[in-house]
């Protein structure tokens, strides 16, 4: 189960357990992506195929690994910092998932919303492990803000590309963001082999 | 033919009118003519060309001579009478074409040049509209104007249904004066030379309209820019077919389009290995906001209560605003939170109550991108107090029959009176209620005396309150459990 918001337990391969469990919970579309693609209506064969990651946009598995563990960590936390703000940014677009007084026709699946709102539990609590795990490795932590992203993430502003862009874009992100939490687990997993 | 012939005259603008003739057989290009007219002072031109310009002649006959010089007996005579005119406006030129893409307006601006018209005139324009470079005619329309004897600039502005980006368009424009005091044949002019108007498209392909909201139910033409082929289309889940535009441009009607989803409906067209698409958000506008209701708890602030109505389908920013606006005090509020009570979504504001005002004439506007609306209310809102729910229930011993109780009632009540309904239960014994009018305080203590009791006996008291000129009960404070002293040994 995920760590408690704000405790930290003591233990480095308990965190780590943890920390492996979360991002292979986390890496699974089914988490965060599809949900999203069902709000947003883009839950067809031929647009799934175009909700790739974009290249560039994250971290491969390699340069997360290369990073060394405390780089790591912060690039980690950078990026769930951004898919945070992605997420608020949509769930501003849509109702509370108990505010729905609208025709049941157009009502999006009240549980896609609460799986949003689950996914960004999630990541507190895995940004909130990531913290611990970094007061183990004793590094000093000022949180990394979201601009703070991960190199090569953040596109300079453009004009509005019109919400179909946005979120097809949102996609191209969840999905990159999915594989990073997949590159993470093994990356976990290597640290689990060796302890320093 | 020996001598003069086929004498035609026109005007276009009344004042002048342009005669032609055919030169006789023999004659050379530098023939001398005399053009004479039989009117008072008989006129007479001479010029070496078949074509004259007159000033326009009085209504009825008129004798016209025209002879070759140096000819002899070269001469034809003709009878010239208004009715043989014809009006032909000069053509008219468009001064402006501009368009607005984001409503996909086209604006068209021109002269209607009626300083050379010496009398009001009714005039008749005929606007046309071409799109693609095909120049399909895709809309005609008439527009009447009155020419006043000064040039005047006309502007017309048409919204297309197609966005203005998909095609080329182009506008002309021609026009009929129905000069109703001239007795002539009366003509169209020519078109005017045709304006055109497009986008330019960037290497991107590119839906448009983008973003749009659009009543719920209407007709909806996508187009979608494109250097590449495009191979379908579709609006949600459904395909639509394609219609071909210029190059590989494509559009799709939709008809009678459904509420959207909240994150709205997409329009998606597939290209080779791309995608590009916009999203439609079809919904209502705002209902008139039903059950308007506005009370206060403690004459301090104002709660105004009500239901939206049907559902809008827009959220987010083409959710519905609100501004409850207040017609004495001229104060306004803006809506920014929702309630969600337990069986219906309700929304409702909050504001400050004037000093010294009782009445309050309250308007609640309701607006979205697809519409406004609105509920009035007049309150006088002493009438409307809901009291808080009474807490701190104490009681205190006067003697063995009788309490004092007091509680808390927050609120500004020094100017009206309270009525208060006191619920005393007794073990095994029937319920008894008594109501009681108590004047109201500004400090929002409550006391009061109970008497009639039994000595050293339980009661349990609570306690429920409204204003004089009721409107709604509090809820029922928390019960006070008491034992009345026992009676002094008589």
């Amino acid at each position: 189960s995920m760590a408690a918001m704000g405790s930290c337990p003591g233990d480095f391969h308990v965190l780590l357990g943890q920390l492996q469990k979360q991002a292979h919970a986390m890496q699974d579309p089914s988490s965060l992506l599809d949900p999203y693609m069902r709000i947003q209506g883009l839950d067809f064969p031929q647009l799934r195929e175009h909700c790739t990651e974009r290249p560039g946009a994250f971290p491969s598995e390699g340069a997360l690994r290369g990073l060394g563990r405390r780089g790591f960590l912060r690039t980690l936390d950078a990026t769930l910092g951004l898919v945070l703000r992605r997420l608020a940014a949509v769930q501003q677009q849509l109702p509370e998932a108990g505010r729905l007084g609208r025709p049941p026709a157009a009502r999006p699946r009240a549980q896609d919303l609460e799986m949003l709102k689950m996914a960004r539990l999630n990541i507190l609590g895995l940004r909130n492990n990531i913290f611990c795990m970094s007061r183990l490795l004793g590094s000093s932590w000022d949180v990394a803000e979201p601009t703070q992203a991960a190199p090569g993430t953040s596109p300079p502003p453009t004009p509005d590309p019109g919400a179909f862009q946005r979120k097809l874009e949102g996609c191209r992100f969840l999905r990159g963001y999915h594989r990073v939490l997949s590159s993470a687990g093994q990356v976990f997993g290597e640290w689990g082999k060796s302890p320093s | 033919k020996e001598t003069p012939y086929d004498l035609k005259c026109t005007t276009n603008n009344l004042q002048k009118w342009d005669c032609s003739w055919k030169a006789p057989s023999g004659a050379s290009r530098g023939t001398l003519y005399e053009f004479c007219i039989d009117d008072r002072s008989h006129s007479c031109y001479h010029l070496a060309r078949t074509n004259i310009e007159i000033p326009a002649l009085s209504p009825g006959d008129h004798e016209i001579t025209i002879s070759l010089q140096d000819a002899g007996s070269s001469t034809s005579k003709f009878i010239l009478n208004e009715k043989n005119i014809s009006l032909i406006p000069d053509t008219p030129e468009i001064l402006n074409l501009s368009a607005d893409f984001s409503t996909s307006t086209l604006h068209v601006k021109w002269n209607d040049k009626g300083s050379v018209f010496p009398r009001h005139s009714n005039v008749i324009w005929e606007i046309k509209i071409l799109w693609k470079k095909s120049m399909e005619l895709v809309k005609l329309v008439t527009h009447n104007t009155t020419l006043n004897g000064k040039d005047t600039v006309h502007h017309w502005s048409w919204v297309s249904d197609l966005p203005l980006e998909c095609a080329i368009h182009y506008v002309g424009i021609r026009c009929y004066v129905d000069n109703l005091l001239f007795s002539g044949h009366k003509e169209w002019s020519d078109w005017s030379p045709l304006k055109n108007i497009s986008w330019t498209p960037d290497s991107q392909p590119k839906v448009f309209p983008q973003d749009k909201v659009i009543l719920v139910g209407s007709n909806i033409t996508f187009c979608c820019v494109s250097q590449e082929k495009v191979l379908s289309a579709q609006i949600g889940s459904t395909y639509c077919p394609l219609i071909h535009l210029d190059g590989e441009n494509v559009a799709i009607k939709v008809h009678n389009i459904s509420v959207s989803e909240n994150s709205g409906t997409n329009v998606v067209f597939m290209i080779e290995d791309n995608v590009c698409g916009t999203v439609v958000f079809a919904g209502y506008p705002p209902d008139t906001p039903k059950k308007l209701n506005c009370e206060t708890h403690d004459l301090k602030e104002i709660i105004c209560s009500w239901d939206p109505g049907r559902s809008t389908g827009l959220v987010g920013p083409r959710n519905t605003s609100y501004k409850l606006f207040e017609g004495f005090s001229g104060k306004y509020v803006r809506f920014k939170k929702v309630d969600v009570s337990a069986n219906e979504s309700y929304h409702q504001l909050l504001l400050q109550m004037v000093p010294n005002q009782e009445i309050y004439n309250f308007t609640l506007y309701a607006r979205n991108p697809l519409g406004r609306s609105e509920s009035t209310i007049l309150v006088n809102i002493t009438e409307k107090v809901y009291p808080y729910t009474p807490t701190s229930l104490k009681v205190k011993d006067i003697n063995s029959t009788a309490v004092i109780l007091s509680w808390h009632l927050p609120g500004s009540f020094g100017k009206i009176n309270l009525l208060c309904q006191i619920e005393i239960n007794k073990i095994n014994s029937v319920q008894e209620s008594r109501n009681v009018t108590i004047k109201g305080v500004e400090n929002s203590s409550y006391r009061i005396a109970v008497g009639k009791l039994n000595p050293y006996t339980v009661y349990t008291f609570r306690i429920c309150c409204s204003t004089e000129t009721f409107w709604k009960w509090s809820k029922w404070s928390n019960k006070k459990q008491h034992l009345t002293t026992e009676a002094i040994p008589s």
